[in-house]
């Protein structure tokens, strides 16, 4: 198939692959002894574009993780192309019978979203790679490295797309056909991870399956926004385990308190909870996620202090919530009991412990508990109930489950509630 | 009986709604009218988080240009959104009448200098602010304005006199003349990025 004189600038060392309109063959190049990739494609073919589209893609990248094009030649009936030579194994081959840390495994993630990343934010128009699978991406000296741009496009080529990609891989909307965005990359980036995932030991990793799940969603406007975001929730969890490795202690650290329900309790848990660590000298500030608590409370409490952006009140502390016509002020450091009302799904992978309240009392009952409940991290308080009731709710999630104390004053913290938060913090390093 | 279950809900959505209609108003121009009601307006809207309109009543309006980007409607008038404020400028007193009426929130109107046309609005407005200056050069117009506008037709007591500057002679002299306190006026580098050191100065003032 090979018809051009190319004898005087390269050495044919292997076919690597043929078929009867392509071939992929690895050369040598005589004067400076490198090796190299010589894709040859027959004219004819239907796809004898995409070596053009790969050369005319590739050509304004300068960047290491991504193969250089050296030349692109032709004859009568065949297109050329001559790039580097990745030597290395796939990720495929790298996951035969090994299984890979949760250290491991981010990095190579964070390294997949940086490729992409890259492509997505390409000078004039963003590049959709298209084929992202665990064939096309080698490890080389312990660095990922993606190949094979044959059905790469730009942006605006791929309004009207014809059904492509690899099935299992592809995101739905890639091989149904039609309009195309960087959204279908995420999803196929996904399932890399996923595919690591399984042979990891991060197998049970409730963060890291949460992000699997919003970057494989089958609905695209449910799918993770773009491959920066994916990858900054990526070293967030790299992140939290870096603060561990330096001792950071209790700064920066984030305990969520999440509610089954409404009126469960979770703000008044949550505001015990601050008052319990700033009484144990451990800076703590609250912060209310869904509504203006700190702030209501500032307007009812007569001898609260306001101080950038802090109200201070006894062994309280919140983060007022202001709104844009407020002068900024930096977050303060420490510990932050964040309160989440009933939903958590945004703020999962940023949180070190998770509080979750549930209710006693009789008409809140029947709930569906989420997947992460029984997660190490994640703690259960059952409020407005009795001994029986938690040793029940206790048995029904084989997990302990801590009763809290009725209380009659909203703003003072009692000894029982105190023990409460003993009992279950006594086991965390750092915190008590 | 069904006529006085109707009256205590209504007298209870009436409490409700209690002190949220503030007017602010100025003996003449350029005596930080605007700026003082942008300043409350922005208080309530972004540390007391509370729903507020802003309404400036005037013939052309000198808020368009930064307010104006992002327009929305409000019942029955077009306004804008800016900083969580919902601004409507206009030039029409039976529209700012009917939006008093009509708002639950906090409304805030920005009369400028008080006239025959704008004294329904002012009347109808729960806090009432005059702003005015004592300088020596200014003071006589004060006098004036309030013996004109003031005096005899509107409660002095249900109204706020506020000054430019801290001058405490003449808050004993006003005093000693109207049997009314003179506040002043708390000092705001930019109403659209207030600090926490202006809000008790604004919530003395409402």
């Amino acid at each position: 198939m090979i018809n051009i004189n190319l004898d005087d600038r390269y050495e044919i060392i292997k076919t690597l692959q043929q078929s009867a309109a392509t071939a992929v063959v690895l050369v040598r190049h005589k004067k400076i002894g490198a090796l190299r990739i010589l894709k040859a494609i027959s004219k004819a073919s239907p796809d004898a574009h995409s070596i053009l589209s790969e050369a005319h893609l590739l050509q304004g990248f300068n960047s290491t993780l991504l193969p250089t094009i050296y030349e692109v030649e032709e004859d009568e009936e065949v297109y050329y192309l001559i790039e580097e030579y990745i030597d290395g194994i796939s990720l495929r081959e790298y996951l035969l019978g090994k299984v890979i840390t949760k250290d491991e495994l981010i990095k190579f993630a964070v390294e997949i979203c940086s490729i992409v990343e890259l492509l997505h934010k390409a000078g004039r128009e963003p590049v959709l790679y298209l084929d992202m699978k665990p064939d096309h991406l080698i490890i080389q000296e312990e660095k990922i490295r993606l190949i094979d741009f044959g059905i790469s496009m730009r942006k605006s080529e791929c309004r009207q797309m014809n059904p492509q990609g690899t099935p299992n891989w592809a995101a739905p909307e890639q091989l149904r056909g039609g309009f195309l965005d960087e959204r279908c990359d995420i999803y196929a980036v996904g399932k890399v991870i996923d595919f690591m995932r399984s042979n990891s030991y991060a197998k049970d990793d409730y963060k890291l399956a949460y992000l699997i799940e919003k970057a494989t969603a089958e609905n695209v406007e449910l799918r993770t926004k773009s491959i920066s975001v994916l990858k900054e929730q990526l070293i967030a969890l790299i992140g939290s385990k870096g603060n561990e490795k330096f001792g950071k202690k209790h700064l920066d650290k984030r305990i969520a308190v999440v509610g089954s329900g409404t009126s469960v309790g979770t703000t008044h848990i949550a505001i015990s909870l601050c008052k319990f660590f700033n009484k144990r000298k451990i800076d703590t500030y609250y912060e209310d996620l869904r509504k203006n608590t700190v702030n209501d409370i500032w307007k009812s409490v007569k001898s609260a202090r306001l101080e950038e952006g802090v109200l201070y009140h006894d062994c309280f502390r919140g983060v007022m919530n202001y709104g844009d016509a407020i002068e900024k002020h930096k977050p303060p450091v420490g510990l932050r009991v964040l309160d989440c009302g009933k939903d958590a799904t945004d703020i999962l992978l940023s949180v070190d412990i998770l509080i979750y309240v549930i209710s006693g009392s009789p008409w809140q009952q029947n709930m569906i508990y989420p997947p992460w409940i029984k997660e190490k991290n994640v703690y259960i308080i059952n409020n407005f109930s009795n001994k029986i009731t938690s040793i029940k709710k206790a048995k029904e999630l084989k997990k302990r489950v801590y009763m809290y104390p009725l209380t009659r004053n909203s703003m003072d913290l009692s000894k029982e509630e105190e023990k409460v938060f003993t009992a279950i913090f006594k086991n965390e390093k750092d915190y008590i | 009986m069904k006529r006085i279950i109707f009256n205590k809900i209504k007298n209870k959505k009436d409490n409700n709604n209690k002190g949220k209609t503030i007017c602010v108003s100025a003996v003449a121009p350029k005596l930080g009218c605007t700026f003082i009601s942008l300043a409350i307006a922005n208080f309530i809207g972004s540390c007391l988080r509370e729903n507020v309109i802003f309404i400036e009543l005037k013939e052309e309006s000198s808020l368009l240009g930064m307010v104006g980007e992002n327009q929305i409607s409000i019942g029955r008038s077009i306004g804008y959104k800016y900083k969580g404020v919902k601004y409507i400028l206009t030039n029409s007193v039976e529209e700012a009448i009917e939006l008093l009426a009509r708002e639950r929130g906090y409304v805030i109107v920005d009369l400028g200098v008080l006239g025959n046309n704008t004294a329904a609005v002012f009347n109808i407005c729960e806090n009432k602010i005059i702003i005015g200056s004592f300088m020596p050069w200014q003071r006589r117009d004060f006098h004036e304005f309030i013996r004109k506008n003031i005096f005899k037709r509107f409660d002095m007591e249900n109204i706020k006199f506020c000054q430019l500057g801290r001058d405490k002679k003449a808050q004993q002299l006003f005093y000693e003349s109207y049997r009314c306190r003179l506040n002043n006026l708390p000092k705001i580098d930019n109403p659209f990025s207030l600090k926490e050191e202006n809000f008790e100065d604004i919530i003395n003032l409402l």
